[in-house]
């Protein structure tokens, strides 16, 4: 078979995506790597400039050394331990595999923090309710409890002395209409372990960050609190 | 029918031939020298200085000298099994009247922090597991399988954390016997540690969360950017004495900020007693005479992390991982390696500055083994045992004095460590943990001696006039000058160790041989501070171990001395049929001549 540029080209491309995971590793020492979480039920992937988004306002307000380009990361895949920040939004119903369950629960319970955001805003929507049932199955019933706003999440950078911002989304009456007071949260301790969000920051921060510069207030900057809130505590 | 008479004197010659190669003679004899006990009746010294003198003179070589007796050597009988083992190696069998178990208690334990239980075992060696129970008064705490070496010889220790002041006593099982061992628990909260890091990383993230989860109290400088700060210890370190002071040991990790003032308020902290870690600052390690320099960073596997820690702290475990380091340079003098990469670089070092401990880690992630092999609980230990130890500080200075000053090369030198000549009255106490002694061989490689606590009553009144408060010893194998003085300062006295006739002996054992050395004096001083039995009787079953592990041998119980030959018998060759059978065939012999000439007389025949 004779092989085009296109074809090599594609080859190359292939080898890239396979190398991804092994890569994952190759970041400096003490680099922030913003990982998502691919699982296989649902639609991960529905909020894709999130990661970039965010990458570029930790870089922009903290001096945290953080790694320039997002991770795509199985979430039933043991790689998913190399990074103990993982971000998982979406809109379809969700349903953990066992291997999925297993290491949701083994990285809380060692140590990492995973940001569960609804994508819908809508509590009955089809993601939060099977998601909110796999968080009752997987960490028992009782385990997801409101987050007062008080709590340190809303002082860890930024000041939201009101708890949780607001999002367009919420105040357009979008989905269910409401707007969500609290987040929720799976606590190890007395820190946070799983944090989950009803309030759609996954459509509020799903642009391209070089629009950011056309907001009268930067609206990641709530995102900003979690990871150094993730990093701190 | 008789046999021809050729025959019968060819008989007789070859038995004859065989009685003369079976005295332990013969310079072409391979074989295993067995001694006589040098306490086996009247004449027993002399028996032993005989068979002995061949392989002195070198006429003989045997392939190893055993000495299966189980009674105390005495000195002389010791000066001369160390000339012997100069030419050969050494097989002993270990003094009835050594314990099989002996233990010895922490030596300053506190509520809160780690401290050390420390056993050591003989039991039957070659591969043998022993399972070795710790209980304390509420019951049973921990237990380790430890497998025998060769040596018969294994030591071990249980980390235990004390949680109330006062009288505590710890037991070991072991071997069917049961040791008790003591001290007086002081009053301590837990360390309270000061992390300086940069800009939050995972690895500052998980070390204080391993430090909270295990009680330690915790607090932190972490710069966020735009004059933010994570962390209840505010900007920056405190640039005073009075409040370093609330800290018991500070944590530097990568990125921390340190400048001239901050260096020159971490020396005078740790001067004053304070515990210093810092983590790949090579600026740290420097200055605390830890590295004098850093290697290149690169990365380990997890489960090639080579560990030789004191007995109070944890190592992180074996792991299928990948993690970034950055290892030291050669280690400073008095540092202590007590950590490495596969290929030898160093990891980890420690050392005593001034009145404190510091401690180098090249190991830049250690959450990895925590989140990606799930060793939450060995993650904790690990960074709670550092933090005790380094908050073990509060020794106070101490001199060393080595009774003699030089001696034959295989003869044990003894060191005696006293406390500050200004204690009160005279008398020596010291509250301190056992003291690491750092020995310099001539060849120019040095290793560690920790000094074991004589027991008051045996040890008796030092050179100095009163009783040291702690002990060491080594052997000097080859000849030339030792140097010898406290981990972490110069050395404070020499040794130097002359030739003796056995010096020029082709095949003399290597001076490898002294890892052993410090062991076995280490326990020598162990088992009399547990008061086992009397100084001496240790002291010189310790001194036989050692000649026999310097000499290539090895000492084991008395039960195991036939098959330690047995399973080295190609090494060393079998023990033959022994001398008394030998003698039973050639009185057989005799008499049955005898019997016939008798028979052939009275029958009138020829």
């Amino acid at each position: 078979m004779r092989r085009t540029p296109v074809t090599w080209a594609f080859a190359v491309l292939f080898a890239l995506v396979l190398l991804g995971p092994a890569t994952a590793a190759a970041q400096p020492a003490g680099s922030f790597v913003f990982a998502t979480a691919r699982y296989e039920s649902g639609n991960w992937d529905s909020a894709p400039l999130v990661p970039s988004n965010l990458i570029h306002s930790i870089a922009q307000y903290t001096d945290i050394q953080v790694a320039p380009a997002g991770e795509y990361v199985d979430l039933g895949s043991p790689l998913v331990f190399r990074y103990p920040f993982l971000f998982l939004t979406g809109h379809l119903p969700v349903r953990f595999t066992a291997a999925e369950s297993r290491n949701l629960r083994a990285y809380v319970e060692r140590g990492g923090f995973i940001f569960v955001d609804d994508h819908n805003h809508d509590i009955d929507g089809a993601f939060h309710r099977t998601v909110t049932a796999e968080i009752a199955r997987i960490f028992g019933p009782g385990s997801l409890v409101e987050l007062p706003n008080d709590h340190e999440l809303y002082r860890a950078f930024f000041e939201f002395p009101d708890g949780p911002p607001t999002t367009t989304h919420e105040l357009n009456g979008w989905g269910d209409g409401l707007i969500h007071r609290h987040l929720h949260a799976v606590l190890v301790g007395q820190r946070i372990g799983l944090l989950y969000s009803n309030k759609d920051y996954a459509s509020e921060w799903n642009y391209h960050a070089d629009n950011k510069r056309f907001l009268g207030l930067d609206n990641t900057r709530f995102g900003v609190n979690i990871i150094v809130y993730a990093l701190t505590r | 029918m008789t046999l021809p008479l050729a025959l019968r004197g060819l008989v007789v010659l070859l038995l004859l031939l065989a009685m003369a190669r079976g005295d332990g003679g013969g310079s072409a004899d391979p074989g295993p020298l067995v001694l006589h006990p040098w306490d086996s009746g009247p004449g027993g010294g002399r028996q032993m200085t005989t068979a002995a003198a061949p392989v002195l003179a070198g006429a003989a070589r045997p392939s190893v000298v055993v000495r299966p007796s189980t009674s105390t050597p005495t000195g002389a009988e010791l000066e001369l099994l160390a000339a012997l083992a100069a030419r050969a190696p050494l097989l002993v069998a270990l003094p009835g009247d050594v314990p099989a178990l002996w233990v010895e208690p922490p030596g300053h334990a506190r509520t809160e922090r780690a401290a050390a239980v420390a056993f050591g075992v003989t039991a039957r060696p070659g591969g043998d597991t022993v399972r070795v129970r710790l209980y304390d008064g509420a019951g049973p705490v921990d237990s380790l399988a430890v497998v025998v070496p060769a040596s018969g010889r294994v030591e071990g220790a249980f980390r235990v954390r004390p949680t109330r002041a006062g009288w505590q006593d710890w037991r070991i099982e072991a071997v069917g016997a049961t040791r008790r061992a003591g001290a007086w628990v002081h009053e301590a909260l837990p360390p309270h540690v000061l992390l300086l890091a940069g800009p939050p990383t995972w690895e500052s993230r998980f070390v204080l969360r391993a430090l909270d989860e295990a009680g330690a109290r915790t607090a932190a400088v972490i710069p966020l950017g735009r004059g933010l700060h994570a962390g209840d210890a505010g900007p920056s370190m405190p640039a005073d004495s009075a409040s370093m002071a609330r800290y018991d040991a500070v944590l530097l990790l990568p990125g921390a900020v340190l400048d001239a003032g901050a260096l020159r308020t971490l020396e005078r902290y740790v001067a004053g007693g304070g515990g210093l870690l810092a983590v790949g600052h090579n600026d740290a390690w420097r200055a605390f005479g830890l590295s004098d320099s850093a290697g290149a960073e690169g990365e380990v596997a997890g489960a090639a992390v080579r560990w030789q820690l004191p007995a109070e702290l944890a190592p992180l475990p074996a792991a299928e991982l990948r993690v970034p380091v950055l290892p030291l340079g050669a280690a400073g003098p008095g540092a202590f390696v007590a950590a490495m990469a596969d290929d030898g670089a160093p990891l980890l070092a420690v050392r005593q500055s001034g009145m404190g401990r510091v401690a180098a880690l090249g190991v830049l992630e250690t959450w990895r083994w925590r989140m990606e092999a799930g060793r939450v609980d060995e993650h904790r230990e690990f960074w709670r045992s550092l933090a005790d130890w380094l908050a073990g500080q509060g020794s106070a200075p101490l001199r060393v004095h080595l009774p003699a000053t030089e001696g034959p090369t295989g003869a044990a030198v003894h060191v005696e460590l006293y406390g500050h000549a200004s204690a009160p009255g005279g008398a020596v106490t010291h509250g301190g943990a056992p003291p690491v002694l750092r020995l310099e061989r001539p060849d120019g490689t040095s290793e560690l001696l920790v000094a074991g606590r004589p027991a008051s009553a045996q040890a008796g009144a030092g050179a100095e006039g009163h009783t040291p408060v702690w002990r060491a010893a080594f052997l000097p194998v080859t000849e030339g000058v030792y140097r010898i003085g406290l981990a972490g300062g110069e050395a404070a006295a020499i040794h130097a160790a002359a030739a003796d006739a056995a010096e020029d002996v082709p095949g003399q054992p290597a001076a490898g041989g002294t890892a052993h050395v410090a062991a076995a004096f280490h326990a020598t001083a162990a088992g009399a501070a547990a008061g086992a039995a009397d100084g001496f009787a240790i002291d010189g079953a310790a001194r036989l171990a050692l000649l026999a592990w310097a000499s290539g041998g090895s000492a084991v119980p008395a039960d195991s001395v036939l098959p330690w030959l047995a399973a080295r018998q190609a090494e060393f060759g079998a023990v033959r049929g022994g001398e008394a059978l030998r003698w039973l065939l050639l009185a057989a012999l005799l008499a049955a001549a005898a019997a016939e000439w008798t028979v052939r007389r009275l029958s009138g025949r020829r």
